[in-house]
């Protein structure tokens, strides 16, 4: 069995690198291919590590063109397709591995079903808010197999005319370095980034909307100006590359303040401990919903990208106002919000989905009842 | 914290690669300091001859804006203090460390250079 995952961002890393931590220690034919802000200096370079780290890189596809608006997005996706037909005529993977709902992961499933490539999505079904919320509901309709993270997510796919061998409700694989405890120190973060080892801080992940990317730099205003009001530090993570995110990058570094420390990328664990370390979550990360809750932290969600998504006790949404953002924040720094989220539980799992994802692809014959898709409704 | 003249750390992010790799080669820190502007030194970033070095290998193109490999993710210190930034250096090998007031306007810069010098009894 070949596994060829499909990785353009630092999210779906999060999802893919438990499943290849998996194929390595089992022996599972794997590789990788790269794209979008995985292979851009100014999102990271994410691949760098990847490749350091010995993970198997079969491709990395450039196709992100500058600009950063509509226009821009849709014609990246259509260069990051040509060029993924050629991979899947190389490789001649057994499954094609897709996550989340991004665009280069529809081109994906869509070269995948017009060359009859087996195709698996994670973290299939969800509802969530613009764009990516569609996009992941069109990946549903030409994968083969949907690992949703929860039963409501496995009962819409259903819902949707999916037939019910292809829906396994694994849990969100995101979670399973938690569970195994590779998450860094926090104190030990602290120390290394220069942040006062006492104080409490704020953990900040800010992305543009796409369909409301001419109001990034203003949302972003937004956000600042509500963060200005409290004194602890900020941890913020620099945005994904959606239409929007030039203007809220260009935002953030002409308006930051001392207190704020940017990260353009962290490596997991290390995310993963700025999240176990912190007061609370600001923004409108999917983390915020998916891993925040495993570490009992407030998350605040501000506007409609998660928006109608599955959400934990943890979760305060507010709107893109500053007075309303503060109100949210100073409700997710009170202690008897956090005490009260001691004992809750997190709606994506337990932490050990990428084992169930890969049985199930052991388990799964390519034949044609997989590949000639039937829709139920 | 004697007065000194910054501008031989300085880039703005209009720079091409090559410009600010003639700042770095000028400065003897390994690093420039990247600002909105000579005048506010709003501090954006920094850039290093390693970041160079790498686009170079990459096949980029000298007159390239730095834009895309400026480090906004850089240490920095809110005070002067020359015993945090000689720890910094010891730690992390930095050629320079900037040090920036609450709107993160440049105040003053460590070298590391300046920092050894220093601790030999040459300056």
């Amino acid at each position: 069995m070949k596994l060829l995952f499909l990785n353009g961002s630092r999210g779906e890393w999060g999802y893919i690198q438990p499943l290849v931590d998996i194929c390595r220690d089992q022996s599972i034919d794997y590789t990788i291919c790269a794209t979008n802000m995985v292979l851009l200096p100014g999102y990271g370079s994410l691949i760098k590590d990847i490749r350091a780290q010995g993970y198997e890189v079969c491709d990395e596809i450039f196709m992100s063109l500058e600009g950063h608006n509509h226009t821009t997005m849709a014609k990246s996706l259509a260069v990051f397709m040509t060029s993924f037909v050629d991979t899947l005529r190389r490789e001649k993977p057994d499954w094609v591995i897709l996550s989340g709902d991004r665009g280069e992961q529809l081109m994906g499933a869509i070269a995948c079903a017009y060359t009859y490539t087996p195709v698996a999505h994670i973290q299939a079904g969800e509802l969530s808010g613009n764009i990516d919320g569609v996009s992941r509901h069109a990946i549903g309709k030409f994968a083969h197999l949907h690992f949703a993270a929860n039963a409501d997510a496995a009962e819409r796919l259903q819902k949707l005319g999916e037939e019910d061998f292809r829906i396994h409700n694994v849990g969100h694989p995101a979670l399973d370095p938690i569970a195994k405890g590779c998450v860094s120190d926090p104190a030990e973060l602290k120390k290394h980034h220069g942040l006062n080892s006492e104080a409490p801080y704020f953990l900040v992940v800010l992305h543009p909307v796409t369909e409301d990317y001419e109001q990034a730099d203003t949302q972003a205003a937004a956000l600042m100006e509500a963060l200005g009001q409290f004194e602890q530090e900020k941890i913020w993570i620099l945005s994904n590359n959606d239409a929007g995110a030039s203007r809220v990058r260009d935002h953030v570094l002409r308006h930051r303040t001392a207190d704020i420390h940017l990260f353009e990328n962290l490596p997991r664990e290390d995310f993963l401990g700025f999240m176990k370390g912190a007061q609370c979550m600001v923004g409108n990360s999917s983390a915020g919903l998916l891993e925040a809750p495993t570490f009992h932290l407030p998350a605040i969600n501000i506007g409609r990208r998660q928006h109608r998504r599955v959400q934990g006790q943890n979760v305060i949404n507010t709107l893109f106002e500053p007075a309303a953002i503060s109100a949210a924040i100073r409700q997710g720094c009170d202690p008897v919000f956090h005490q009260s989220l001691t004992t809750t539980t997190n709606p994506y799992g337990d932490g050990h989905s990428a084992e169930k994802i890969i049985s199930v692809l052991k388990q799964t014959q390519a034949d044609d009842q997989l590949l000639i898709k039937r829709l139920t409704y | 914290m004697e007065s000194e003249n910054l501008t031989p750390y300085l880039t703005t992010e209009t720079a091409t690669l090559l410009e600010a790799a003639r700042v770095i080669r000028g400065n003897y820190a390994r690093t420039a300091v990247v600002v909105d502007d000579f005048e506010t030194r709003k501090v954006l970033g920094v850039i290093s001859e390693g970041d160079i070095l790498e686009a170079s290998l990459q096949g980029v193109d000298v007159h390239t804006p730095i834009t895309e490999f400026v480090n906004h993710s850089f240490t920095y210190l809110h005070e002067a203090d020359e015993t945090a930034a000689q720890q910094r250096f010891a730690q992390h090998g930095f050629g320079l460390i900037p040090v920036v007031d609450d709107q993160m306007q440049l105040q003053h810069v460590y070298t590391m250079l300046r920092s050894f010098r220093k601790s030999m009894g040459i300056e």
